[in-house]
């Protein structure tokens, strides 16, 4: 037996996806704060050239969240600050380093923020000479549009040896694509990751809540040896 | 404390002061003494040949309940005028007036008195007139954000009732509290309001929605011969400090003006972008660069100075938290946990902004 494939129908779908160049990225980022078609990268240092034809180079930020062992013997969806407490704040200031052990990860996040426009979603990407040092930086990669704040970034030493960052270092570039359909400017923001700065901690998710959004009524809690009602 | 620092060197004889920050999270105000380290380093130097304490190096020592907040390190920048108050020897300048107004207000009772007595009572007014001094350096410094960063240290709403009436308005006279070397906080945040009309600032921020807005105003309205002691208010015998102090504020504000001649407020530039700042920052975005209409209507990018950026962000911190929590999902203007993660959020994004701009400043040099 034979499938055909039903042949596409161009004219029911608008194929308006497309990379954005340099000059509409110029342009998108002229218009004024309230313009849903605008877009903010600040600061932009051109010093260097940020710019290649389809993207925009972005830089390591100064402030850090290195992992560490939290109170519990593991990261608990179940306590409120659990999430927190697992991570060491640091600062390195420009001129400063920080040192990656092999094979570890730290919490970092762009020096430059950003303001996504409605119709545009974006995608950030090790940079191809930060990535053959066998250095990742993101493992979230996509922003979606009206996305506001520094892009946190995970970085992880997947190397055999210790690395060293730089704040202010080209370390990743950021793409961004055109939508068929713009999301809708004139709704509330979600509050979880509006506006970060500086790499923030996971919001974890109860697990309670989750599962009981899906019909699951009861959960094993970590601390405690018997099942537990999710509310359901 | 990169921005304030800058700021002070436009000041002249100023201009190469550098500051060292003590912030530990061990100590409080009490327990830092800044001049004391530097006498100190004096000596040893004398005793092992070193050194002496670099010239134009200043000490400041933050409390540890500060150090986390930015808008409430504005008040570093009274701590910068400690030091040019030291720096141009103000207590000797101001020290002949300090006693000629106690000799006005005692007559002979004062020349009675012992030379070391008088020079006591003398130390007590300059004591005043420094805190005085420091404080108008800092508004001419950096603005009101000085003010409401002082308003909001010392919960000074609360000379306002809830409907926002100055409890102490009409015939009551603010007392001066019993502290012996400070003037008594609404004393001074009085000397604050009458320089930010005289320097136009008032004209700027008169009709901000906030309660440090209304202190102000409060404050403003009354005569500075108005402030009394507390020991004076229930009949007690005490010297007539705040009379004498009263007396001397026009050679305070003489100095303070011959220490910061030439400054520029920045009233205009902050009348000119408080309010694209302040959109910015309803938006969430930080900002760092501004696309601003000119009077043709064509879009312009600007930036702002740090001293607009604090002023500016400071205003919105106090008055647009609301505006702000109203554009995010599930957010409840009457949950204090709610509130204080967005004005933290503001806080962040105004930091944020002033590290932009120094670095923005330092890649075109």
């Amino acid at each position: 037996m034979s499938v055909s494939t039903p042949p596409v129908d161009n004219e029911k779908y608008d194929f308006t996806h497309s990379v954005l160049s340099r000059e509409t990225i110029d342009d998108r980022r002229k218009r004024p704060i309230a313009d849903p078609k605008g877009l903010v990268i600040t600061p932009l240092l051109l010093r260097t050239d940020p710019y290649d034809h389809d993207s925009i180079d972005l830089r390591l930020g100064s402030y850090f969240l290195i992992p560490q062992s939290p109170p519990a013997p593991f990261l608990d969806p179940t306590e409120e600050n659990s999430s927190r407490l697992s991570h060491l704040k640091v600062h390195k200031p420009l001129g400063t380093y920080l040192v990656i052990p092999a094979h570890q990860t730290v919490l970092g996040a762009t020096l430059e923020f950003i303001k996504l426009p409605h119709d545009v979603s974006g995608q950030i990407l090790t940079k191809s000479s930060v990535a053959r040092t066998f250095l990742l930086i993101e493992t979230a990669p996509w922003v979606h549009p009206l996305y506001r704040g520094c892009l946190t970034l995970e970085i992880a030493n997947v190397s055999n040896t210790p690395q060293v960052l730089y704040p202010g270092f080209h370390i990743g570039q950021l793409i961004l694509i055109a939508n068929d359909k713009p999301a809708d400017e004139t709704q509330p923001l979600s509050g979880a990751y509006v506006g970060p700065t500086e790499p923030e901690s996971p919001a974890l998710k109860h697990p309670k809540n989750v599962l009981r959004e899906i019909g699951i009524n009861r959960y094993r809690n970590p601390h405690s040896p018997k099942w537990e009602s999710t509310g359901e | 404390m990169a921005a304030l620092v800058d700021r002070l060197h436009e000041l002249k004889d100023f201009e190469s002061t550098d500051f060292t920050i003590f912030h530990t999270d061990s100590f409080d105000y009490a327990q830092i003494s800044p001049s004391a380290m530097e006498e100190a380093v004096t000596q040893l130097a004398r005793i092992v040949d070193a050194d002496q304490f670099p010239p134009n190096l200043g000490l400041i020592g933050i409390p540890n309940s500060q150090g986390n907040t930015l808008f409430l390190n504005c008040l570093l920048a009274h701590e910068i005028g400690e030091y040019a108050y030291a720096k141009r020897d103000m207590e000797a300048r101001l020290a002949a007036d300090a006693a000629a107004a106690l000799q006005k207000h005692l007559g002979r009772k004062f020349s009675a008195e012992s030379l070391i007595l008088q020079s006591r009572m003398a130390k007590t007014v300059l004591h005043y007139a420094k805190e005085i001094f420091c404080d108008l350096f800092a508004v001419r410094l950096i603005g009101p954000c000085y003010s409401f960063a002082y308003i909001e240290l010392f919960d000074l709403p609360n000379l306002l009732n809830k409907n926002g009436t100055f409890i102490l308005g009409g015939d009551a006279r603010p007392p001066i509290l019993s502290y012996h070397a400070y003037p008594s906080h609404p004393f001074r945040v009085k000397a604050q309001s009458d320089l930010l009309k005289a320097e136009g600032w008032w004209d700027q921020i008169k009709d901000m929605d906030s309660r440090q807005c209304a202190v102000l105003s409060a404050l403003l309205g009354l005569d500075l011969n108005s402030f009394i002691e507390a020991e004076e208010a229930v009949g007690g015998d005490r010297a007539p400090f705040v009379k004498a102090l009263v007396d001397i504020m026009p050679q305070v504000r003489t100095q303070l003006a011959n220490v910061t001649a030439g400054i520029d407020p920045r009233t205009h530039e902050y009348s000119m972008l408080w309010r694209p700042i302040a959109e910015y920052l309803r938006n969430g975005v930080v900002p760092s660069t501004l696309n601003i209409a000119d009077s043709a209507g064509t879009l312009q990018e600007a930036r702002a100075t740090p001293i607009t950026l604090l002023n500016a962000a400071y205003r919105f911190y106090l008055e647009g938290v609301e505006e702000l929590m109203s554009t995010i999902k599930d957010q409840d203007l009457s949950s204090a946990q709610n509130r204080t993660a967005w004005m933290k959020r503001i806080e962040n994004w105004t930091t944020k902004v002033l590290e932009d701009v120094a670095l923005l400043r330092s890649s075109e040099s």
